[in-house]
């Protein structure tokens, strides 16, 4: 159960306040995946952090119910002079697991990243595909009632997007998903309501479609030439 | 099912988790790894006592000169590297505020605590090192001298943590702390005693409290040592002041930095 309410979030600035969200009352669904949208610099990854209690709302108040992961994304939490091994092995500690589960998850990581040898060197030698294959494994090792994933995409080969998928599907029995991404047939696949963020407000759609649909029209993108430009988005996740 | 941990349970993880991650990222990449973390501080004290051997004094304020270095040069050493880590700790572990486990006090407070380990093991290896060597040591009270370092540590802590806070609201204090730190060592009793110099001047230097840990920690190895110029209640008093002003600075500001 996520819950906010009276929420603001306003960064200060050289010019006054920059306000991401005023006075938001608001409750997330339990049991739905949840497709965030928003046009750069609208609030996503501000609200991931709020909801992740990274960051604490300037006023107001949100209330999570159950285990919230961490912003799941391709950049942040890890150390290019350390090995994925170690990267890894961090946030395990951080989770408080103790030696065996460690164990266990470290070669979970290893298996499902596919990373092999490179698992032991440091992470700045990695390639961008190794590097995101590597943070969506990290991100699937640990059980949480939400998952925040923040442009986190798989890709690879078709065989690890299958796997991707399965580990998703397998998942979704037991937890919920807050996407933020910018491939549109992705979140439509994944996602049953949208949450859009326009106006320091956020909009609630019961359907995906819907969302899509007044995201396009506050971007002033005509549907059809949506169709044309992105016929063929990779089968991500 | 997901069980919920205690705070307390949490906190300890995340120590251990950031300080294995310290000892990582800060000795990990070097020949010989962590040995590194005893020798840096050991090589810095030889250095000084090569220079006190040619100026061919072996005796400072009755206390043969490895132990006066152990109970001056060396403390200040690690004095001066509390504060530096901590201006640093914010900036070095920027990208792990993402966890919400780990908060900004951790990245000081792990630092803190790593330093203050290690160099209470230095201090023990080059006082137990120079009296295997042969040199006078006698161990009068092993509570004054722990009593000294514990409050010099909480005293630089203090200090760090207020200097950390502000060198993250304004980064050009990242560059004029060192600077001040550089001619404290001079006049912090760290190559005299307070009680060889004149009596104006020891009035003015007395105002610093750093001459009452070292002068203290000095009467613990020996049985005769002058401490009436310098009193524990100074000390305390002083480190109380700096705890106290780095954690409100720090509680009043860390919204702020988590936002930069």
């Amino acid at each position: 159960m996520i819950s906010l309410q009276n929420v603001t979030k306003y960064f200060p600035g050289k010019y006054g306040r920059h306000y991401v969200l005023r006075d938001v009352t608001l409750d997330l669904p339990l049991d739905k995946n949840i497709g965030v949208f928003g046009i750069n610099g609208s609030g996503k990854s501000t609200l991931m952090n709020l909801l992740a209690g990274v960051d604490t709302p300037n006023k107001g108040k949100i209330t999570v119910k159950g285990n919230i992961s961490w912003p799941l994304g391709l950049g942040g939490g890890y150390q290019g002079s350390m090995t994925g091994r170690q990267n890894a092995e961090f946030i395990c500690r951080v989770y408080g697991k103790s030696k065996s589960e460690i164990r266990d998850r470290l070669a979970f990581i290893k298996e499902f990243s596919e990373l092999d040898k490179h698992f032991e060197m440091p992470l700045k030698s990695y390639s961008s595909g190794m590097r995101s294959k590597f943070s969506f494994a990290v991100s699937m090792a640990f059980d949480f009632d939400y998952y925040l994933i923040d442009e986190l995409t798989a890709v690879g080969d078709a065989r690890f997007k299958e796997k991707c998928k399965k580990i998703f599907d397998e998942k979704k029995g037991r937890a919920n998903f807050l996407f933020v991404s910018h491939n549109m047939n992705e979140l439509k696949r994944q996602c049953d309501v949208g949450l859009f963020i326009k106006d320091e407000k956020l909009h609630i759609f019961d359907s995906i479609d819907e969302a899509i649909s007044a995201y396009n029209q506050a971007n002033q993108i005509p549907a059809q030439v949506v169709g044309t430009i992105t016929p063929k988005q990779p089968a991500a996740i | 099912m997901i069980t919920r941990r205690s705070p307390f349970k949490i906190q300890l993880a995340v120590i251990h988790a950031l300080m294995a991650r310290e000892m990582l990222t800060r000795f990990g990449a070097f020949r010989l790894g962590y040995a590194w973390a005893l020798l840096e501080p050991l090589l810095q004290i030889l250095f000084f006592s090569l220079m006190y051997a040619f100026g061919s004094r072996t005796m400072v304020g009755g206390l043969a000169i490895p132990v006066f270095l152990a109970t001056g040069i060396a403390p200040f050493m690690y004095f001066r590297k509390v504060i530096s880590q901590c201006l640093s700790a914010v900036s070095a572990n920027q990208n792990l505020f993402l966890f919400r486990q780990v908060r900004i006090f951790d990245a000081y407070l792990v630092r803190f605590l790593l330093e203050m380990m290690i160099t209470f093991v230095v201090l023990v290896l080059l006082i137990g090192g120079s009296a295997w060597l042969g040199f006078e040591v006698r161990l009068v009270s092993s509570l004054v001298f722990l009593q000294a370092y514990l409050l010099l540590s909480f005293f630089a802590f203090g200090l760090g943590l207020t200097f950390g806070v502000l060198n993250s609201l304004y980064p050009e204090m990242g560059k004029l702390i060192p600077v001040i730190l550089q001619p404290l060592m001079f006049i912090s009793a760290t190559f005299f005693t307070i009680n060889d110099m004149p009596a104006s001047v020891q009035n003015i230097l007395l105002w610093n409290p750093l001459i009452h840990a070292f002068e203290l920690m000095r009467s613990a190895f020996s049985s005769g040592y002058n401490t009436s110029l310098v009193s524990f209640e100074y000390l305390g008093l002083c480190t109380l002041i700096a705890t106290t002003l780095g954690m409100l600075m720090y509680r009043a500001n860390w919204r702020k930095m988590l936002q930069k």
